[in-house]
C-alpha cells in the first residue's frame, strides 16, 4: 500500500485542478462566513425591531383597558394567543416572552418557565434574547417584551446548503473551463515529450525552439544535453575508426614479413611450412577482413552533421552492379547467381551505405551457398516501396536466432564459414541510413535462407 | 626497375625493401616527404610507392607539387585510408593505382608492373588467354586450341572486352556501351553476337548471369 502510494507519480494536469478548486472552496467559505455573520447581525436587528413594534402595541392595547386587571389579562392573552398561532402558520420556533408590571406588580408572565434574567449574548445551549420595555407613566403599566434571537437555521444543513449552493452550482461551470485551459495550457509540453519520444535513437539532432517562454530553459538543457550526447558518441565513433585504422599498419608489416619469410625458405622447408604458412595467412586475411569490416559498420551509421549526397539512382542498375561486381565469387564455386529486376525507377540513395549492405547480404548467400548452389536476387516494387530479396540455398538461419544475427559479433552456432561476425550489423545500418529495413526468412522452397531490403529511398 | 619507396613506417618499410629486393629491383627508401623532390629530381626511378601519413606532411601535397611539376613518374599510392572519398582524391591527384593496407604482396607487385608498362606505353603482353583460348589484340587473331577462329569486328571487341577484365562479371550496359558502341540500344543485339560467339569458340567460355550479364573466366 505504501510502495503503491509511494510509486504513484503525481500529475502536473490535478496539481494545477486542485489549486484551482481550493482557490474557489477558499472564497466561497470566505463568502459564507461573511454572509454568516451579516445575517447574524440582520437578524438581530430586526428581532430588535420587532420587539419595539410589538410592546407598543401591547402598550396600546393595555391603556385602552387599564388599570382593571381582568380585562388587561383576556387583552394579553389573547395577543399571546395570536402570536402563538401565527408563528405556528409561520412555522416560527424561537420564544417571546410578555411580562407586564402595574404598579411595580407582575400581573402577567408569558413564559414563567424561563428564568428571570434572559442571556443577551447567546451561549452554549441557549440563545441570545432580545429585550424592550414600554413604560406608561399615566397608568404605571411596564411591558416588557423578550424576544429569541434564532440563527440557529444557518448551521443547519438546510441554511448552509442555501448559503453554499450559489457555489455549488456554479462549480461546475468553473471547473469545465479550467479543465480545458490547464489542458490547452499544457499542451506544448505533451508536443515536446511526443517530438522525444517519436525519435529514432540515433537522432541527436536539437528539438525546436519552443514558443514558450516557460519552456524555452526545459528545451535548452534537452539540447544542451543531446549536443553532449552526439559529442561523446562522435567520440566514441572516431575513436573506433582510429583504433581500426591503427591496426592496419601492423597487419600490412605482418603480412608482408610473413612473404617474405616464406618466400625466402627452401623448398623442403616450404613443405613443411605449408600448414602454418596457410594459417599465418587466413588468420591475417581474417584480421584484415574484421578491421574492414568495423571500418564499414562506422562507416554505415548516420552522422547527422554530414549532408552526404543522395544521387538519384536507378535502383535496378544499381543492384545489378553489385551482383556484377560479386558474381565472380559465385562462378568460381559453381553456384549460380541471377538477377530478376521486376521494377524500375530511380530513388536518392546514399551509395556507399547501401551498396555495403547489398554486397554484405550477396557475400553471405554466396559464402554460405552449398556447391552448385542457386542464389535469387530480385527486386519487385509494391507503390513507392522496394523490395529486394536475394534467396540462396545455404542452411539457413533457426527463425529463433534471426533477431540475434544482426548483432555485432554474433555468429550463428554450428558454423564452419569464417567472418567477422559483422556483416548483417553494417547490412542493417546501411539499409537503416537509407530508410529500409532487412527482413530474414525461409529460402526460396522452405531451404535456406532470404534477406529482403525494404526501402523507400533515404529519408531527407 | 629502381623503385622510389616513401614510406615512414619502420617495419613496413623493411619489409616492403626485402620484397623488391627479393625480387630484383633497385629499391630507395625515404621516410620523409620533404627528401622525396630533390631525390625524384636527380634521380631516375622507374615507378614510385607513396604512402599518405608521413610526419612531415601529406603523400597527396606531394603528389600534387610533383604533378604540377610535371613529372609523370607512375606513383603507386600505399595507404590504409580506405574510404570512397580518399582513393578518388588519390586518383584525382595523379596517382596511377591505389592499394589500401593490409595488401597481398603479388598484387602489389603486379600493380607495379602494370602501371611501369603504362607509361612505357609499351605493346607487350596484349595476348589475353582463357583456357585454350588465346587472343591477341594487337594482331586481332584468335585462337582456340592452337587453331584460329575467325570473329567479327563486334564480336571480337566483345571477347576482347570479357577477357581484358577477366574474371568480373561485365554487365549488359558495359558490354554495349564498350563492344557496340553503333547498338541502338535493342538488347537483343547484345544476345546475338555472344550466341554467335559461343558458336565459334565453343561453349563454357563465356558464362552468364542471369539478369547481370557475361563473364569470363581466366582459368577456365
Amino acid at each position: 500500500m505504501l510502495r503503491r502510494l509511494a510509486n504513484r507519480q503525481s500529475s502536473l494536469f490535478q496539481r494545477l485542478m486542485f489549486s484551482f478548486a481550493g482557490v474557489i472552496l477558499g472564497v466561497a467559505v470566505i463568502g459564507l462566513v461573511w454572509v454568516f455573520l451579516e445575517a447574524k447581525a440582520t437578524q438581530r436587528s430586526r428581532t430588535f425591531s420587532e420587539n419595539k413594534a410589538h410592546t407598543a402595541n401591547i402598550q396600546a392595547h393595555l391603556s385602552d383597558v387599564g388599570p382593571d386587571v381582568g380585562r388587561m389579562l383576556s387583552v394579553l392573552t389573547e395577543i399571546e394567543e395570536n402570536r402563538v398561532r401565527m408563528f405556528q402558520e409561520l412555522d416560527y420556533h424561537s420564544h417571546v416572552r410578555v411580562r407586564v408590571w402595574l404598579h411595580g406588580r407582575l400581573i402577567y408572565n408569558s413564559a414563567p418557565q424561563q428564568p428571570d434574567r434572559l442571556p443577551e449574548v447567546a451561549t452554549r445551549g441557549a440563545y441570545a434574547w432580545v429585550r424592550w420595555e414600554a413604560h406608561d407613566k399615566l397608568q404605571d403599566i411596564v411591558v416588557e417584551r423578550s424576544h429569541e434571537v434564532d440563527d440557529e437555521w444557518m448551521f443547519s444543513i438546510g441554511g448552509v446548503g442555501f448559503l453554499l449552493s450559489s457555489t455549488i452550482f456554479s462549480l461546475p461551470l468553473l471547473l469545465i473551463p479550467a479543465w480545458l485551459i490547464v489542458g490547452i495550457g499544457l499542451r506544448p509540453l505533451r508536443s515536446i515529450a511526443s517530438n522525444i519520444a517519436q525519435r529514432s535513437d540515433g537522432d541527436l539532432t536539437p528539438l525546436p525552439d519552443s514558443p514558450y517562454r516557460e519552456l524555452s530553459p526545459l528545451v535548452d538543457a534537452i539540447n544542451g544535453l543531446m549536443a553532449r550526447l552526439s559529442q561523446r558518441i562522435e567520440h566514441e565513433h572516431e575513436f573506433l575508426t582510429d583504433a581500426a585504422h591503427e591496426l592496419k599498419t601492423p597487419l600490412a608489416a605482418i603480412q608482408i614479413n610473413a612473404h617474405v619469410l616464406l618466400s625466402r625458405v627452401g623448398s623442403e622447408m616450404a613443405e613443411r611450412c605449408a600448414e602454418p604458412a596457410a594459417g599465418l595467412r587466413s588468420g591475417v586475411a581474417r584480421a584484415t577482413h574484421t578491421v574492414h569490416q568495423l571500418l564499414a559498420l562506422e562507416r554505415a551509421r548516420a552522422e547527422p552533421q554530414v549532408d552526404h549526397p543522395r544521387p538519384q539512382t536507378d535502383v535496378a542498375e544499381f543492384v545489378r552492379d553489385r551482383v556484377a561486381a560479386a558474381a565472380h565469387l559465385a562462378v568460381q564455386r559453381n553456384i549460380e547467381i541471377e538477377f530478376h529486376a521486376d521494377a524500375d525507377g530511380c530513388l536518392p540513395l546514399h551509395l556507399e551505405s547501401m551498396a555495403s549492405a547489398v554486397d554484405n547480404l550477396i557475400s553471405n548467400a554466396i559464402k554460405y551457398s552449398p556447391q552448385d548452389g542457386r542464389i535469387a536476387v530480385r527486386l519487385t516494387r509494391i507503390g513507392h516501396i522496394y523490395r529486394l530479396a536475394i534467396a540462396d540455398q545455404g542452411p539457413g538461419i533457426a527463425p529463433e536466432l534471426r533477431d540475434r544475427a544482426f548483432e555485432r559479433f554474433y555468429r550463428v552456432p554450428g558454423q564452419e564459414q569464417s567472418g567477422s561476425g559483422l556483416g548483417l550489423a553494417i547490412a542493417e545500418r546501411g539499409v537503416a541510413r537509407n530508410g529500409g529495413i532487412i527482413v530474414l526468412s525461409d529460402g526460396e522452397g522452405g531451404r535456406g535462407l532470404t534477406a529482403t531490403i525494404e526501402f523507400a529511398g533515404a529519408a531527407a | 626497375m629502381k623503385i622510389l619507396m616513401i614510406e615512414d613506417d619502420l617495419a613496413i618499410g623493411q619489409a616492403l625493401l626485402s620484397v623488391f629486393q627479393d625480387e630484383g629491383h633497385t629499391a630507395v627508401w625515404l621516410r620523409l616527404a620533404a627528401d622525396a623532390g630533390a631525390r625524384i629530381r636527380s634521380e631516375t626511378f622507374d615507378a614510385v610507392v607513396l604512402d599518405l601519413g608521413l610526419p612531415d606532411g601529406d603523400g597527396n601535397d606531394l603528389l600534387r607539387a610533383l604533378r604540377a611539376e610535371g613529372v609523370r613518374l607512375p606513383v603507386l599510392i600505399i595507404s590504409a585510408r580506405d574510404s570512397l572519398q580518399d582513393r578518388l582524391k588519390g586518383f584525382d591527384l595523379g596517382a596511377d593505382d591505389y592499394l589500401i593496407k593490409p595488401f597481398e604482396i603479388p598484387e602489389l607487385l603486379v600493380r607495379l608492373r602494370a602501371i611501369v608498362r603504362r607509361s612505357h606505353g609499351t605493346l607487350e603482353e596484349n595476348l589475353w588467354t582463357s583456357g585454350d583460348i588465346v587472343l591477341d589484340e594487337n594482331r586481332m587473331a584468335v585462337t582456340r586450341a592452337g587453331q584460329p577462329v575467325t570473329l567479327s569486328k563486334t564480336e571480337f571487341a566483345l571477347l576482347l572486352t570479357l577477357m581484358k577484365q577477366a574474371n568480373r562479371v561485365l554487365t549488359r550496359v558495359e558490354l554495349e556501351r564498350r563492344a557496340l558502341p553503333a547498338s541502338d540500344g535493342q538488347s537483343q543485339t547484345l544476345d546475338v553476337h555472344i550466341f554467335n560467339l559461343r558458336k565459334k569458340i565453343g561453349e563454357g567460355v563465356i558464362r552468364t548471369v542471369r539478369g547481370v550479364g557475361y563473364m569470363v573466366q581466366q582459368d577456365a
